[in-house]
C-alpha cells in the first residue's frame, strides 16, 4: 500500500509544487495520473521511487509510506527492492551499454545470485517476448526496443510496485501497445502500476482509477469511464489529450491550392497538375543513406512529389528510418545521396544545409548563445541595419516577447523550441523539419505548437513533421507520407479515411 | 548472449589487469631510460587495440605515435625555421610521452562493461561514495558522443563548423556556442543517469554479484608477464648499449 499523509513539496529551484495531498493506493491498483504539464503527477512517482526526497532536494511536508516505510527514513536501496520504476527518457535511464547486462542490473545491485539472475532472467524474456532484445547494444535501439528494456528491467526486479513516469513519450503507436501489453501483465499478477501520463487512450482501458491533477492539488479521482463521460469537449479544456484516438476530427484544409498571386511567383516553379489544378511541389529525388558496411540502403525514396507550402507529416515505426530521412532532407549527413527539386533548381546536400533548419527533438542541442536575442540574430548571416527590429518581430509572432534577454537554456520546452523555430525563421529558412516536436507535450501544449506550425505554412514556409502523434496529424496535416524499412510505403493528402486507414496499420504493425 | 558477447573480443583482460597496465603505462612513459624504452610502451595500447578488434583505431594510433617518433629521430636535420621547429620538437615530445597513456586509458573505457567496471572496483575495496561516480563515467562517454554528434548537426545549420567560412570569422565564440548546449546536457544526463542508478539500488551496501565472470585468469597473468619481460629486456640492453 502507497501512502500520502498531508504531503506539501516544493522543489529547491522554486518549481512545481504539491499542496497537502491525500492518497491512497491499494495493493494490485492500477492508477493513472494525468493533468497539464507541471501539474504535479511526476512528483508524485518521485515520491514513490522516494527520489523526492532522497535524490531532488526540496522542502517536503507530511509523510509518505510505501509498504510501510516512510520514505524519507528509509535509505533507497530499500525503496528498489519495493518499487521499480520506468521513465521517460530512454537515453538517461540505462546504465549499461549492453542489454542483458541492463535487465540484471538491479539484481547485481541487491547481490543475487548468479543462478537467480539467470533464472528471472529467463522468466522476464520468456514473459515479455523479449528473445531478440538480448545482448544487444542499447545505443543502437530504437526508442521502442529500450522502452521495452526499461519494462524488462523492472519485471526482473520482482518488485510489488511499478511506477512509469511518460513511459510512452518516445514511441511509436504500435510501441504503445506493447507497453500496454506490459502493463497488463503486470495488473495481471496484481503488481501496483502507477503511471503518470498525458497519452490517455491506451491506459484507460487498464487503469482502475484516473486521478486528475492540477497546480498540485488532485482535482479529480475516478473510474475511468467516469472520466471518458465527461466528454472531448471537456476532457481537452482539462488540458487532457483525447481518450480515443481513432475517433478524433480530422481537419483536412484545401489551402494547398496557391494562389494566382503566389510571392514567389518570379522564381521558376516546378509545377503537378493534382486533379487537374496546377499546384507548386517540391521533388525529392534519389534520396539514400546507407550505413557504413552494409549494402542495403537504410533509406530509398526514388522520386517523392510533395507540395509547397503546406504541412507535412512524416509518420512510420521507431526505426522505420524518418529521422535518417530529416537528416538527410537537411542535408545533414554526408553519406546520404539525393537531391531536392525545389523552387526550379537542384538543390544538392550543402544547399539544402542553407536553405532548411531542422527542429530537434532535443531542442536544448540547438540552442548556443546566452540571450534569446542574440541566438536569433547569430542565425543571420549578413546581418542588415534593421536587423533588431526583425527579430523583435519574429519573437513577438511566436509569444516570445519579454523574453529577450533571458538564457535560452532557462526556458521552459516549449519556449526553446519556440527559439529554435525563431532561429530558423531569422536565418530565413524556407523548409522547417520537426523531429518528434510534441512527444510529451499535453493537450494545451500541443494546440499551440499546431498554432506555430500553422502560422509558419500562412507565412510561406513548408513543414515537415516527423510525428508518432495522431492528435497533431489530425489537428495540422496536409500531407502525409508514410515510411517503413526506409522506404516510402505511402503519401498523399490527408482525409479522414486515409487517417483512419494509416492508425489502423499503425497499430496493427502492418 | 551474454558469454557471446564477451566472446567476440579476443582478448578478454579483467579490468583490474587493465587499470594495472594504464598505470604502468603511464608512470613508465615519464621516466626517461631510452627512446627504445619509450617505443616499446608506445606499442602497447597499440596490442591492446588489436587485440580487442579494433584495427583502425590501431592504425590510427599507429600512425601518430610513429609521426612522434620520425620526429624525434630527425629532428636534427630537419632545417625548418626555429619555432616551426620547437612546436614540433615540443608536440613529438607531448604525444611520445602522453599519448600512449590516454590510448590505454581510451582502450580501458571501451573494452569494459559498466558491470565488470563496477565488480572490478568492488573487488578493489572501491567504496560506495567513489562507485557511484567512477561507474557514471563508464556510461559517460558513449553518451556524451551522442550529444557531441547532435549538437555537430546544429552547428552544421548554422554554418559554424570547422569547414566553414563563418567558423573562421570568430572562432572563439563558434567553439563556445558548441560547448555551451553540450555541458549542459552533459550535466542533465548525469543528474538523470544517478537518478536511475539510485531507483535500482546502486547505493546497496551488500557486496554486489555479477551476471557476466569477472576473474583475473590466464590471459591476464600472461598478458603482465609479457609486458614486464619486454619492458625489462628493452629497458636492460638499450642502458647496456
Amino acid at each position: 500500500m502507497i501512502e500520502f499523509k498531508n504531503v506539501s513539496f516544493k522543489y529547491e529551484d522554486g518549481g512545481e509544487v504539491l499542496r497537502n495531498l491525500n492518497l491512497t493506493i491499494n495493493d494490485g491498483e492500477v492508477v493513472l495520473l494525468c493533468g497539464e504539464s507541471g501539474c504535479g503527477k511526476s512528483t508524485i512517482v518521485r515520491m514513490i521511487n522516494a527520489l523526492i526526497p532522497n535524490y531532488y532536494p526540496g522542502t517536503l511536508e507530511g509523510k509518505i509510506f510505501v509498504n510501510g516505510l516512510d520514505t524519507a527514513e528509509t535509505e533507497l536501496y530499500k525503496i528498489a527492492e519495493q518499487v521499480a520504476s520506468v521513465f521517460q527518457n530512454p537515453k538517461t535511464q540505462f546504465y549499461n551499454v549492453e542489454s542483458t547486462e541492463e535487465m540484471v542490473f538491479g539484481l547485481e545491485n541487491r547481490g543475487i545470485s548468479r543462478e537467480e539472475m539467470k533464472k528471472r532472467l529467463d522468466e522476464t524474456i520468456k514473459k515479455l517476448g523479449m528473445e531478440n532484445l538480448t545482448g544487444r547494444d542499447l545505443f543502437e535501439m530504437s526508442g521502442g526496443e529500450k522502452q521495452k528494456v526499461a519494462c524488462a528491467c523492472a519485471d526482473t526486479s520482482g518488485t510489488p510496485i511499478v511506477v512509469l513516469d511518460e513511459p510512452s513519450s518516445n514511441l511509436d503507436i504500435y510501441s504503445i501497445g506493447e507497453l500496454a501489453a506490459i502493463i497488463a501483465k503486470w495488473k495481471e499478477e496484481g503488481k501496483t502500476v502507477i503511471v503518470a501520463e498525458h497519452r490517455l487512450y491506451y491506459m484507460l482501458p487498464l487503469a482502475d482509477r484516473v486521478i486528475y491533477m492540477k497546480d498540485g492539488v488532485i482535482e479529480l479521482s475516478c473510474k475511468p469511464e467516469e472520466l471518458i463521460g465527461l466528454g472531448q469537449e471537456r476532457i481537452a479544456m482539462m488540458g487532457l489529450r483525447s481518450t480515443n484516438i481513432l475517433d478524433i476530427p480530422v481537419k483536412s484544409s484545401s489551402s494547398q491550392i496557391v494562389p494566382e498571386d503566389h510571392k514567389y511567383h518570379e522564381i521558376p516553379k516546378t509545377s503537378v497538375m493534382v486533379h487537374g489544378i496546377k499546384e507548386d511541389v517540391m521533388i525529392i529525388k534519389d534520396f539514400e543513406y546507407m550505413y557504413k558496411g552494409s549494402r542495403e540502403p537504410a533509406l530509398y525514396i526514388a522520386n517523392l512529389v510533395i507540395p509547397e507550402n503546406s504541412i507535412i507529416c512524416v509518420v512510420g515505426d521507431n526505426g522505420a528510418g524518418k529521422s535518417t530521412f530529416a537528416r538527410t532532407l537537411c542535408g545533414l549527413d554526408k553519406r546520404a545521396k539525393g537531391v531536392l527539386c525545389y523552387k526550379g533548381k537542384e538543390l544538392k546536400r550543402k544547399e539544402r544545409l542553407k536553405r532548411t533548419f531542422l527542429v530537434m527533438q532535443d531542442v536544448a542541442h540547438e540552442l548556443f548563445t546566452d540571450e534569446v536575442a542574440e541566438e536569433l540574430s547569430s542565425c543571420i548571416e549578413v546581418p542588415e541595419d534593421d536587423h533588431e527590429v526583425r527579430i523583435a518581430e519574429i519573437l513577438e509572432r511566436l509569444g516570445l516577447s519579454g523574453k529577450e534577454k533571458r538564457h535560452p537554456q532557462s526556458l521552459s520546452g516549449g519556449e526553446k523550441q519556440r527559439v529554435a523555430i525563431g532561429c530558423a525563421v531569422a536565418a530565413e529558412r524556407d523548409i522547417l523539419v520537426f523531429d518528434e516536436p510534441t512527444s510529451g507535450l499535453d493537450h494545451r501544449r500541443m494546440t499551440a505548437f499546431a498554432c506555430v506550425i500553422k502560422g509558419l505554412k500562412e507565412s510561406g514556409k513548408t513543414i515537415f513533421v516527423i510525428t508518432h502523434d495522431p492528435e497533431l496529424i489530425a489537428m495540422c496535416c496536409d500531407e502525409l507520407v508514410r515510411i517503413g524499412d526506409g522506404r516510402v510505403l505511402e503519401s498523399g493528402k490527408m482525409t479522414t479515411e486515409y487517417y483512419k486507414r494509416w492508425l489502423d496499420k499503425a497499430l496493427s504493425n502492418k | 548472449m551474454n558469454e557471446a558477447v564477451v566472446k567476440n573480443r579476443r582478448l578478454h583482460l579483467d579490468p583490474r589487469t587493465k587499470i594495472l597496465i594504464l598505470a604502468a603505462v603511464a608512470t613508465l612513459e615519464m621516466i626517461n631510460v631510452s627512446i627504445a624504452f619509450t617505443i616499446a610502451i608506445g606499442i602497447i595500447p597499440f596490442v591492446l587495440y588489436l587485440a580487442d578488434g579494433r584495427i583502425s583505431g590501431a592504425l590510427k594510433y599507429a600512425f601518430v605515435f610513429g609521426l612522434a617518433v620520425a620526429a624525434h629521430f630527425l629532428r636534427s636535420d630537419l632545417q625548418v625555421n626555429m619555432v616551426l621547429n620547437m612546436v614540433i620538437v615540443l608536440l613529438g615530445g607531448f604525444v611520445l610521452k602522453l599519448f600512449p597513456a590516454f590510448a590505454c586509458g581510451e582502450y580501458f573505457l571501451k573494452s569494459t562493461s559498466v558491470s565488470e567496471a563496477i565488480s572490478a572496483f568492488s573487488a578493489m575495496k572501491v567504496g560506495n561514495k567513489m562507485l557511484i561516480p567512477l561507474s557514471v563515467m563508464f556510461r559517460f562517454f558513449p553518451t556524451v558522443n551522442r550529444e557531441r554528434a547532435a549538437i555537430h548537426d546544429a552547428a552544421a545549420m548554422r554554418g559554424i563548423t570547422v569547414g566553414r567560412k563563418r567558423f573562421w570569422k570568430n572562432p572563439g565564440q563558434a567553439f563556445e556556442y558548441r560547448v555551451v548546449p553540450l555541458m549542459i546536457s552533459v550535466a542533465n544526463i548525469g543528474n538523470d543517469l544517478s537518478a536511475a542508478a539510485l531507483s535500482r539500488g546502486l547505493d546497496n551496501p551488500v557486496r554486489h554479484t555479477t551476471f557476466t565472470d569477472v576473474k583475473i585468469g590466464k590471459t591476464d597473468i600472461i598478458a603482465v608477464f609479457t609486458i614486464t619481460l619486454l619492458l625489462t629486456i628493452v629497458a636492460l640492453i638499450s642502458t647496456a648499449l
